[in-house]
């Protein structure tokens, strides 16, 4: 019986404690705000940036229920999970030009640089002998 | 109290007058960008009637959002047969509470003798915000909400408490009229506008029978007068606040 009771409960509490989910552009950033109704802060919470069925982006949320996100899509969706069965998920769009910088390109030109700059260091030293 | 002031209270309490300074926006709640984009209306009409009256350049337009009051300059006339009205636009870019007010030039009624500034105020909800529906916003006299004044049903009962200078007005009348914009036609007379007193605490509440935007006027007499033609003339003074029930889809 207390079980039942307390799963109504849980059931009323979900229903009056639905999360919101606002987003909007700054410069080449999405901010993410994401609270309860009453402006209750989710905290700590998940975001995930998804495109095309696929999570391109992860973060959570500050004290403030707040999460900043460089854009790297043109149309995304913002899933944020408040865990306890609080998730919401919004659609956002943007025209802004996305420049994304591919990290593995500019990993490998540094990886390759330093492996020339390596050999050359080597041959110096044998050359030296 | 001399016997002026006691004459104009007794016409207060016995004529059904009708008129409600108006503001609704074109949400009254804001769920996705689309409907952000807010066309506020203000007005001077009988509202069951529909039967307008001139409002001038109201004194003062704004909302009051996140503890600030910002004014809302880009009002523009607009004309129903000869008599004008405004309409501004306003962008909701944030989450938040905004309620929208208008404090009118106050209109002299020649068939009573008297001043009438209707302070007219709405509620809006954005993006679920939900904290500070019930902050006061300073006007002299307001109506605040004791029930959520947005998200209602067709059936729901709203409660508000009435403020004059910031302390309750006790035993106050409040008008109510629901904007007819249905050409809808009452039994009679009595029924056009509905009145309810305010109790010791100035909290009064009343339940709405229809889905669309209703009127509460909460009428007090004016701790000042206006002088016009050499005469000083008593101003009645109305908090009117405009919510909007709807009906389940």
């Amino acid at each position: 019986m207390i079980r039942l009771i307390l799963i109504l409960l849980c059931g009323v509490s979900l229903q009056a404690h639905s999360l919101k989910v606002f987003a909007s552009q700054d410069g080449d950033f999405v901010v993410i705000k994401s609270y309860f109704y009453g402006n209750s802060p989710c905290r700590n919470c998940n975001v995930d940036i998804i495109k095309d069925d696929k999570i391109i982006q992860n973060a959570k949320t500050d004290e403030n229920g707040v999460a900043r996100l460089k854009l790297m899509a043109n149309e995304f969706d913002i899933l944020v999970d408040g865990s306890l069965a609080h998730e919401k998920r919004i659609s956002f769009s943007t025209d802004t030009k996305i420049t994304i910088e591919d990290d593995n390109q500019i990993s490998k030109i540094i990886y390759s640089l330093i492996a020339i700059i390596l050999i050359f260091g080597i041959l110096y030293l044998i050359k030296r002998k | 109290m001399n016997l002026k002031s006691l004459f104009v209270i007794g016409s207060l309490a016995c004529v059904a007058w009708g008129h409600f300074g108006v503001v609704i926006p074109s949400n009254s709640t804001i769920d996705n960008p689309s409907q952000a984009k807010e066309k506020i209306t203000y007005k001077f009409t009988h509202p069951f009637e529909g039967v307008m009256m001139n409002l001038d350049k109201p004194v003062e337009a704004g909302v009051f959002v996140g503890g600030k009051k910002e004014i809302i300059s880009n009002l523009s006339e607009k004309k129903d047969g000869k008599m004008s009205y405004y309409e501004a636009r306003y962008n909701i870019k944030e989450p938040g509470i905004y309620q929208f007010y208008m404090d009118p030039k106050p209109y002299f009624e020649p068939a009573e003798d008297i001043f009438i500034r209707h302070i007219t105020k709405t509620i809006v909800n954005a993006y679920g915000y939900g904290e500070g529906w019930d902050e006061p916003i300073g006007l002299k006299t307001e109506i605040i909400p004791l029930t959520r004044p947005y998200g209602l049903y067709k059936g729901n009962i709203f409660s508000g408490k009435v403020l004059y200078k910031g302390k309750p007005a006790k035993n106050a009348i409040v008008e109510i009229e629901y904007l007819n914009s249905k050409s809808l036609k009452a039994p009679g007379e009595d029924y056009i506008t509905q009145e309810v007193k305010t109790n010791e605490l100035g909290e009064f509440s009343f339940a709405m029978p229809l889905a669309g935007w209703w009127g509460f006027s909460a009428l007090s007499e004016d701790d000042e007068t206006i002088k016009k033609d050499g005469k000083e003339y008593p101003v009645e003074i109305g908090a009117v606040i405009w919510v909007e029930t709807k009906d389940y889809e």
